[in-house]
C-alpha cells in the first residue's frame, strides 16, 4: 500500500511540473496565434482585439493557474483557433492513436519474443547471427520510410491493404483492423528489434545462473527451463523499455499517423504546434504526459508483481 | 444500290455520333447516386465567418457544398449565374446593389431562406464588434436591408463594383448560413446552410461526411448521395490514395504528382488560372530600400522564369500584374535585367546587404535561396531569416522586416486588397510606402462606375507601384485538382482554386 501511495505522490507532482512548465514554454514560443487567427490581411487593431479575447494580454502564470482551476474541474479549455473543446478534441482522437500503439506494440512483441529467445538460446549461432542482420536492416529504415515502402507495396502495387482509408471501429473489426495494419506495421518494424536486443541480453545473463544449471542438472526439458524459469526473470529491463515506447507512441507516431491520415492524437499535437493552438498544445501534453505516467505507474507495479522483494522494500522503507 | 444506301446511312451515324460527343459532358452521361471522396490538405476551421473570416481553401470547399451562393461565376467563361439570386440590378446611381431571391427556398433546418437571413448574416459580418477578417475591406458597405422578403439590397457610399464581383466568390462571406444556426452558436462546428448537401458528420482530424439535400432548388443538377471530405495534409498520402482508390479528388500544389498525374491513364488533371499571385515586398521605411534605386535595382535582378522553373516546376504563370490572364494591361514591370540592376546599384553607390524574411517551410527555404542567388548576381548580400507562419505574420505587419516574400489574394474584384495594400492611411500598406498620387487613383478606382474605367485604373496603379518598385511580382496563382478518370464535372472556383462537387458525378 505504501508503495502504491509513493507512486501516485510522484505521479501528480511530475503531473503539476509537466503542465507548468508546458504552459510557461509554449507561451515562450516565438509567434503569436492571434496573427494565425486573424490572418494575412489583419489590422493591428483586430490582432490586438483577438488577443483581448483570448487573453493572451494576460500574465503567463495568472493564465497557468486559470487553465489548471478549469482542467482539475474537466473544462479542459477550448482551441483558440476553431472553437473546438479540447477535451472533445484529444478523447476523439486518443482511441485511435492508443488503437495503434497497441497493434504496433502487439506486432513488435510478436517479432520480439520469439526471435529474442532463439537468438538467446543460440547466442553466436547461425540463427543469431541471421536474426540480428534482420534486426539491424528493420532498424535502418526509419518509421517513415517503411511507411511509405509498405504503401507502394501493398497498397499501390497489390492492392491488399488501404494507404489512407481509415475506418473507426463503428464500420466493423475487420474494416478497421486493415486501416491499421501498415501503420501499425511500420512502427512495430522499428520497435521489435530494441525490445528482442534487450530481451536477447537479459536471456542470455540468465542462462548462466546457477539456478539454471541446477535446473537443467534436475533434467528439466529445455522448454520448460527457458519459459518458466528462464523468461520471467528476463522480462524487467524489456517491460520498461516497453513502457517507454508506449507513452512515446501516444504523441510521438505523429509522422506514421500523417502518412496513413489516422486522426490521432500525434497529428493533433503537431497541428497545433504549427499553429500556435495553445489551448491544445496544452491540453494534448498534459494529457500525454498523464498517460505517460500512468503507464510507468502500472510498469512499476507490473515489477512489484515480478518481483516481490521490490513490493517488500518499498513496503519496509 | 443497297451499298450507296448502307454507306449514307453509316456517314449519317458518324455524323450523329459526332455531334454527340460534341454535347457538353454535364448534358448527356450523368449517373446518379454515389459517394464521392475528396482528400483535402487541411481540416476547416469552422464555418461562422464572424469567428474565422473567409476561410482557407479546405473551408471554402465544404463551405461551397453546404451552403448557397447569391451568384455564382461561371468557371469556364467568368460569368456571373444566379443562384439564390434569381436576378439583380444596380440602381442607376450605382449606390445600390438589389437582389431578388428566389421564392420556396428552405435552409437544411426547414428554416425558411429569405431575404431576411441575408440581412442577419450581413449584419453580422459588418458589426464593428465582429472579428472578422473581411470587414476593414468592406468599407463601402452603407448598409444592408429587405424591403420584402424576397429582395435583399446593399446600400453603398458610392459606386463599389468589387462587391458585386466578389459576390460570386467562394469565400465564407458568400456562403450563406442559416440564421437560426448562428445564433444558437453552432455554425462553428455544424454548418447548416440551404447548398446541395446537408452536412451529416465531422470526425475531428478525420473526415466530414454530407449528404444529398433533396428539398435543394436546383436538386435536379445534384448527381450524388454522399461527398466525405477528409483531411490529409501530407501531400504523398493524399496523392497515393487518389492511386489507391481511396480518394476521387485531391487538391494539390506540387510540381512532381502534377506531372506524374498527367501520364498517368488513371487520372484526370483539372486546372484553372487565377488572380492575383505571390508577390515580394520592400519595406520603404528601412534601408537601404528607403531608396528607390536600390528597390528598382532588386526588381530588375529577380528573376521571375527562374523561380517559376525551380520552385514551382512550370505549375505556375510568369506574371506582369494581379488582374489575370485575361487583362492587358501593360504594368511597367521590370523585367529581369541584371546589367540595368547593377547600373542602379553603381548609381547608388554604396554596397547594399539586407535580411530577406521568408517562411521556413519548403517552399520558403527554396524561395530563399533563389532570393540570395538572384540579389548576389548583382552584388546584393543577403542573409535570408526563416520563420514560422505565426512568426512572419507578426513580424511583416508589424514592419519588422526590411524584405520578405508576401501574396496578393484571389478574388475576382481585386481592388480592396491593392487599395489596402498601398493606401497611405491604411494600416495594411505593409510596404508602408505613401504616395498623394497613389491615393487620389485609389479614390477614382475604387469608385468607378464602369468596369472599363476600374481596369484601366487599376492597371495605372500597378503601374506606379512598378515606377516606384515597392513590390514586385513572383509567380501568379495556377491551381490543380487531380481526379480519378471515373470523376466527372467537378469544377475549380474562379477565385482561390476551391473545388466545387455540387453537379459532380461518378461513371
Amino acid at each position: 500500500m505504501r508503495f502504491i501511495i509513493l507512486r501516485l505522490r510522484r505521479l501528480l507532482l511530475v503531473m503539476f511540473l509537466v503542465s507548468l512548465l508546458t504552459f510557461v514554454l509554449v507561451n515562450w514560443l516565438p509567434g503569436d496565434v492571434a496573427y494565425q487567427k486573424a490572418g494575412m490581411e489583419a489590422s493591428k487593431e483586430l490582432v490586438q482585439s483577438i488577443r483581448q479575447e483570448l487573453g493572451l494580454d494576460q500574465p503567463v502564470l495568472l493564465r497557468f493557474v486559470k487553465w489548471l482551476g478549469a482542467f482539475v474541474t474537466g473544462d479542459w479549455g477550448r482551441s483558440f483557433l476553431t472553437g473546438e473543446d479540447v477535451r472533445e478534441a484529444i478523447l476523439s482522437r486518443f482511441p485511435v492513436s492508443f488503437e495503434l500503439m497497441i497493434l504496433a506494440q502487439l506486432i513488435a512483441l510478436g517479432l520480439a519474443l520469439p526471435l529474442g529467445i532463439i537468438s538467446a538460446t543460440r547466442a553466436g549461432g547461425l540463427a543469431d547471427r541471421a536474426i540480428a542482420v534482420f534486426a539491424f536492416f528493420s532498424l535502418s529504415i526509419p518509421s517513415f520510410m517503411g511507411a511509405i515502402l509498405l504503401i507502394t507495396f501493398f497498397s499501390l502495387l497489390l492492392g491488399l491493404l488501404p494507404a489512407t482509408d481509415y475506418q473507426p471501429l463503428s464500420a466493423g473489426l475487420w474494416a478497421n483492423l486493415r486501416s491499421f495494419i501498415l501503420p501499425a506495421l511500420s512502427i512495430a518494424l522499428v520497435e521489435w528489434t530494441v525490445l528482442m536486443r534487450v530481451l536477447r541480453a537479459e536471456m542470455i545473463g540468465v542462462l548462466q545462473e546457477v539456478y539454471i544449471l541446477v535446473a537443467r542438472a534436475k533434467g528439466l526439458p529445455r522448454w520448460r527451463i527457458i519459459f518458466f524459469h528462464a523468461l520471467r526473470p528476463s522480462l524487467f529491463t524489456m517491460i520498461t523499455i516497453l513502457g517507454l515506447q508506449v507513452g512515446g507512441l501516444l504523441g510521438g507516431s505523429l509522422i506514421v499517423e500523417s502518412i496513413f491520415a489516422l486522426p490521432g492524437v500525434g497529428r493533433l499535437l503537431i497541428q497545433a504546434i504549427y499553429s500556435r493552438d495553445f489551448m491544445i498544445i496544452q491540453g494534448v501534453v498534459t494529457f500525454i504526459a498523464l498517460v505517460y505516467v500512468l503507464v510507468n505507474f502500472l510498469v512499476d507495479m507490473l515489477y512489484a508483481v515480478l518481483d516481490p522483494r521490490i513490493r517488500m522494500e518499498a513496503d519496509h522503507g | 444500290m443497297k451499298t450507296k444506301k448502307l454507306g449514307a446511312l453509316a456517314v449519317a451515324a458518324t455524323l450523329a455520333f459526332c455531334l454527340l460527343l460534341t454535347l457538353p459532358g454535364a448534358a448527356w452521361a450523368q449517373k446518379r447516386g454515389g459517394t464521392l471522396t475528396v482528400g483535402l490538405e487541411s481540416e476547416p476551421q469552422g464555418f461562422d465567418a464572424a469567428v474565422v473570416g473567409t476561410g482557407d481553401g479546405s473551408t471554402q470547399t465544404v463551405a461551397l457544398a453546404i451552403h448557397d451562393t447569391l451568384l455564382w461565376r461561371d468557371t469556364t467563361q467568368g460569368k456571373l449565374l444566379p443562384m439564390v439570386a434569381a436576378s439583380h440590378a444596380f440602381t442607376e446611381d450605382k449606390k445600390k446593389l438589389i437582389f431578388k431571391i428566389r421564392e420556396g427556398m428552405k435552409f437544411h433546418d426547414g428554416t425558411p431562406f429569405t431575404a431576411h437571413a441575408l440581412v442577419f448574416f450581413w449584419n453580422r459580418i459588418l458589426d464593428p464588434n465582429s472579428k472578422n477578417t473581411i470587414r476593414p475591406f468592406m468599407g463601402p458597405i452603407q448598409g444592408v436591408s429587405a424591403p420584402d422578403d424576397h429582395t435583399f439590397q446593399f446600400e453603398l457610399k458610392h459606386p463599389w463594383l468589387a462587391l458585386f464581383k466578389n459576390l460570386g466568390g467562394a469565400n465564407l462571406t458568400s456562403a450563406i448560413p442559416s440564421p437560426k444556426a448562428l445564433e444558437s452558436g453552432t455554425q462553428q462546428r455544424h454548418p447548416v446552410g440551404a447548398g446541395p448537401f446537408r452536412f451529416k458528420s465531422w470526425t475531428g482530424g478525420d473526415r466530414i461526411v454530407l449528404e444529398r439535400n433533396p428539398d435543394y432548388w436546383d436538386a435536379e443538377h445534384v448527381y450524388l448521395d454522399q461527398v466525405v471530405f477528409r483531411f490529409l495534409p501530407d501531400e504523398q498520402a493524399r496523392y497515393a490514395g487518389l492511386k489507391s482508390g481511396e480518394l476521387d479528388v485531391i487538391w494539390t500544389d506540387r510540381g512532381i504528382s502534377i506531372e506524374k498525374a498527367k501520364s498517368d491513364p488513371e487520372l484526370t488533371v483539372l486546372e484553372k488560372e487565377g488572380l492575383g499571385g505571390t508577390i515580394y515586398i520592400m519595406n520603404t521605411t528601412k534601408p537601404p530600400l528607403d531608396n528607390p534605386q536600390v528597390r528598382q535595382a532588386l526588381a530588375h535582378a529577380f528573376n521571375q522564369e527562374a523561380l517559376r522553373k525551380v520552385v514551382y516546376r512550370n505549375t505556375r504563370p510568369f506574371i506582369r500584374h494581379p488582374f489575370g490572364p485575361e487583362s492587358t494591361c501593360d504594368s511597367h514591370y521590370r523585367e529581369h535585367d541584371p546589367t540595368r540592376a547593377r547600373a542602379l546599384l553603381a548609381e547608388y553607390g554604396q554596397p547594399v546587404t539586407l535580411e530577406s524574411l521568408h517562411t521556413n517551410n519548403s517552399r520558403g527555404q527554396e524561395s530563399a535561396a533563389l532570393i540570395q542567388q538572384f540579389f548576389g548576381d548583382v552584388g546584393v548580400q543577403v542573409k535570408p531569416v526563416l520563420f514560422d507562419q505565426t512568426t512572419y505574420f507578426k513580424k511583416i505587419l508589424t514592419g519588422d522586416f526590411v524584405f520578405s516574400g508576401w501574396r496578393i489574394g484571389d478574388m475576382a474584384g481585386i481592388e480592396p486588397q491593392l487599395s489596402a495594400l498601398t493606401h497611405s492611411q491604411s494600416s495594411y500598406n505593409i510596404t508602408r510606402y505613401k504616395s498623394p498620387e497613389i491615393d487620389k487613383l485609389l479614390t477614382e478606382y475604387r469608385t468607378a462606375d464602369t468596369e472599363e474605367k476600374s481596369d484601366a485604373l487599376g492597371c495605372q496603379l500597378i503601374q506606379r507601384v512598378n515606377d516606384a518598385a515597392t513590390m514586385f511580382f513572383g509567380t501568379g496563382n495556377h491551381y490543380y485538382v487531380l481526379t480519378r478518370k471515373n470523376v466527372k464535372n467537378v469544377q475549380i472556383a474562379i477565385s482561390n482554386g476551391v473545388i466545387r462537387i455540387a453537379e459532380a458525378w461518378k461513371e
